[in-house]
């Protein structure tokens, strides 16, 4: 598993990588807490995670709706692959946060 | 953090262990009733769930070889389970088996692959009609998921459930996952889901190791409401759970086919509900039990810790001895009333510290199921175990020392007592023989019995073979009692060969030193033809007891109170009228007493009026005369070494509030101890005719 954050100049973006677990909970919270409090345009990217545990899922949608209610704008850097958003379907989330919220226009 | 993380990773894996072996004693008795009474639903409902649950449970932590090897057992009693299959002894000796691979398989090397496993599965397989190859994709899911595709699920008719699902607050801490148990329930049929995520707090107030996200599930299957939650079952203490089935009166999902939207609402609703509450599991009062029947009400708690709370309970009892001398030297009303209040209060806690360590004697005994299954078939000898008292409650302590011991007694009656279904046949006896346990509490002990119907021990052949090793000599006077103690002398055994199961002497002699160690004491009967029977007296507890303080001359001592019926006094007159002999007449009855200043040769006048401490022991009763009665005490019981081993009637020693030390007798020993005195003399050999302390003759 992994959590970058290379920061560019105009955007953080947060690249998940590998399996994301409870054990990447803590980790994954608090660059998404820096990410909002940066500001700006946020980007998450999902290309090479593999899975995505609930934890996970909880943190990105709880960060989706924080930084929707902001203002901020949020997008998905990159493709997601199959097996994740089938994952976000099976534990019954209607859609990944980004994608939704992104969607909804928030 | 990563180290963190990785401890408790560790400690998921453990706590797994912990579980599986008890759920391995709940499937191996299972099995052996099966293979006992024959085909019974609930008792192959029963391994299904243990197999499922360590299939599902060792998925989950990361057991993943140990799930797939399960896989195919668990489908096996699927199979019997839907009345397809019929159990049978094959299947029930695979499955013995089995449960032995994965004991194996939890205390060693989980990722290793092992041919005799693969045998055992193979065998399966074949008996079960099932496909012996599986596509790894299948294997592997199998694995992940801890669940295959139900037999024969299309055939049956379908039903709709509603699944409302909601893991308490540790649910992922303690290594669950509900994306898993998603996907199983996904597998039982067709299933639309949707995630409650109202409950989910902003990003800084997150907790991200808790689970907040609730789901409601409608599910159209085939299965049952008990398979629905057999997906739940090693999660269920740490869950809200509801199944219902959608077609329920006034259901709002009855009259429309399951979709995610109406789902959604059902979802939001009570996702809306639930914020108000600061505990999300805190839900109605109805609906919990309604959801539930069985509410989590135990807590998995390290020994270690308990075995502190017992030490500082230990340490505050006699710290509290220390503060009521203190009040009562101070003789202030206040200081006395508070003493008392915190004497109260510690011994309410020290009861409360002491029952936490005491867990009923079933595991213990049902364990031995197996081993007389196992030794039966090894001996070629038909032999049925039947258990008594299996709730029985003792401390932890003293039912983990007394595995060994019990195994040595059902083994020697195995090997020795019971006798081959020939002799058996030939001596009218009925078969299968039988080995009994039993457990019950007597006062401040328990007694566990262990008997069997079989020879009975040859009292002529101990005898000899006493004599041969000198622990006896040839013209000596031994009643039956005492030849039968000494099976228990060291290297002991009539045996004529040395077998696998016994024979070496060593057993015996094991057991008793055990038993001792544990403040115990152990005694035979045996009747030729008839059988044996081994009576193990243990102490409720090794910690704390309570007692009462009593002193002759400056010696203080503590008699445990479980055994000490009443006080009453002993006059010089009293003592004139016996004529020399130590009896007290108690309400028109005569019993015994034992001085205990003569007892323990303490120097000084004993006051005019004595007082008797009137104590039973399972030969009735009998007195202490004691100097003084100073009051109840709580006693924390400390062992008094080596060097005092040997002295029978000194069960411990305990620290009073003085600082100064009280010995804790053993009245059942001390009588014991008087009575063989009595009965020899001083170099040990018998004088007269035997008598025992109520001048009756004993029966040799």
């Amino acid at each position: 598993m992994g959590i970058a954050l290379p920061p560019t100049e105009d955007a953080n973006l947060i690249r998940l990588e590998g399996e994301i677990d409870i054990d990447d909970a803590a980790e994954l919270k608090e660059r998404l807490l820096q990410a909002l409090e940066r500001g700006g345009e946020l980007l998450v990217s999902l290309e090479d995670a593999g899975s995505l545990d609930v934890t996970a899922m909880e943190l990105l949608w709880a960060a989706a709706r924080d930084a929707g209610a902001k203002g901020m704008k949020v997008e998905l850097a990159g493709p997601v692959p199959e097996a994740l958003t089938a994952s976000f379907c099976d534990a019954g989330f209607e859609a990944i946060p980004w994608q939704r919220l992104t969607g909804e226009g928030a | 953090m990563r180290q963190t993380i990785s401890i408790d990773s560790e400690q998921f894996k453990q706590t797994f262990r912990e579980e599986a072996r008890e759920i391995l004693v709940d499937l191996e008795s299972a099995l052996l009733e099966l293979s006992e009474f024959g085909e019974n639903g609930e008792l192959v409902g029963k391994v299904f769930r243990a197999l499922h649950t360590i299939k599902g449970s060792g998925a989950m932590f990361g057991f993943e070889r140990l799930a797939a090897f399960t896989h195919d057992l668990e489908t096996a009693f699927d199979l019997v389970r839907a009345g397809r299959l019929q159990v049978n002894a094959e299947l029930i000796d695979l499955t013995l088996a089995a449960v032995d691979q994965i004991r194996g398989m939890l205390e060693g090397d989980a990722t290793a692959e092992s041919p005799v496993r693969e045998e055992i599965l193979d065998k399966v397989r074949k008996w079960a009609g099932i496909a012996v190859v599986q596509e790894p994709e299948e294997k592997a899911e199998v694995a992940k998921t801890g669940k295959a595709a139900e037999p024969g699920l299309g055939s049956e008719p379908l039903r709709e459930w509603r699944i409302h699902f909601v893991p308490g607050p540790e649910f992922l801490k303690n290594g669950a996952n509900p994306l898993l148990l998603l996907q199983e329930l996904k597998h039982l049929g067709r299933m639309s889901v949707r995630a409650c995520t109202a409950g989910i707090p902003s990003l800084k107030e997150i907790d991200p190791e808790r689970c907040y996200v609730a789901w409601d599930a409608v599910l159209n299957t085939a299965v049952s409401r008990d398979a629905i939650r057999d997906v739940f079952i090693f999660v269920e203490g740490s869950c809200e759970l509801v199944i219902d089935p959608a077609v329920a009166e006034g259901d709002a999902l009855s009259e429309a086919p399951p979709d995610s939207e109406k789902v959604g609402e059902t979802c939001a609703g009570l996702g809306a509900a639930k914020e108000a509450n600061t505990d999300r599991r805190t839900g109605p009062a109805d609906r919990r039990v309604h959801d539930h029947g069985e509410m989590a009400t135990s807590l998995r708690v390290p020994v270690g810790k308990l075995d502190q709370l017992v030490n500082l309970v230990g340490e505050l009892v006699t710290v509290q001895a220390r503060l009521s001398e203190l009040a009562a030297q101070r003789d202030d009303a206040e200081v006395v009333e508070v003493s008392e209040e915190v004497e109260r209060l510690t011994a309410a806690l020290r009861e409360n510290s002491m029952n936490i360590r005491m867990i009923p004697i079933r595991g213990t005994f049902e364990k031995f199921r197996r081993l007389v299954h196992d030794l039966a078939r090894d001996l070629g000898k038909d032999v049925e175990l039947t258990l008594e008292g299996t709730e029985t409650e003792l401390d932890k302590t003293v039912i983990e020392q007394l595995g060994d011991p019990l195994m040595h007694l059902i083994r020697n009656s195995m090997d020795h007592g019971i006798e081959t279904r020939e002799v058996r046949a030939s001596s009218g006896k009925q078969s299968p023989a039988r080995i009994h346990l039993s457990a019950r509490h007597a006062g401040a002990s328990v007694l566990i019995g262990i008997s069997d119907d079989g020879a009975g021990i040859d009292a002529d052949a101990v005898r000899e073979r006493a004599v041969d090793r000198g622990l006896i000599g040839r013209d000596a006077r031994l009643s039956d009692a005492e030849v039968n103690a000494l099976i228990f002398q060291p290297g002991f055994s009539t045996a004529k060969q040395v077998t696998d199961v016994s024979g070496r002497g060593v057993g015996m002699d094991v057991v008793r030193q055990r038993v001792e160690s544990l403040r115990g004491t152990v005694e035979v009967s045996s009747k030729a033809g008839a059988g044996t029977s081994v009576m193990l007296r243990l102490p409720l507890t090794l910690a704390i007891i309570d007692g009462l303080l009593v002193s002759v001359g400056d010696a203080r001592f503590v008699l445990p109170l479980a055994n000490t019926l009443e006080c009453i006094e002993l006059t010089r007159e009293d003592i004139a009228r016996a004529n020399g002999k130590q009896v007290v007449n108690l309400r028109g009855k005569l019993i015994p007493y034992i001085s205990l200043r003569q007892h323990f040769k303490i120097s000084g006048e004993p006051p005019q009026i004595e007082q008797i401490m009137v104590v039973e022991t399972e030969n009735g009763r009998f007195g202490l005369a004691v100097d003084q009665v100073l009051g109840n005490c709580q006693s924390v019981i400390k062992s008094l070494g080596r060097f005092y081993r040997n002295v029978q009637a000194v069960s411990g020693a305990t620290i009073l509030g003085n600082g100064s030390v009280a010995l804790i007798l053993d009245s059942e020993r001390m009588f014991k101890e008087v009575e063989r005195a009595t009965l020899r003399g001083p170099r040990g050999h018998p004088v007269g005719p035997a008598k025992n302390l109520r001048g009756n003759p004993i029966p040799q």
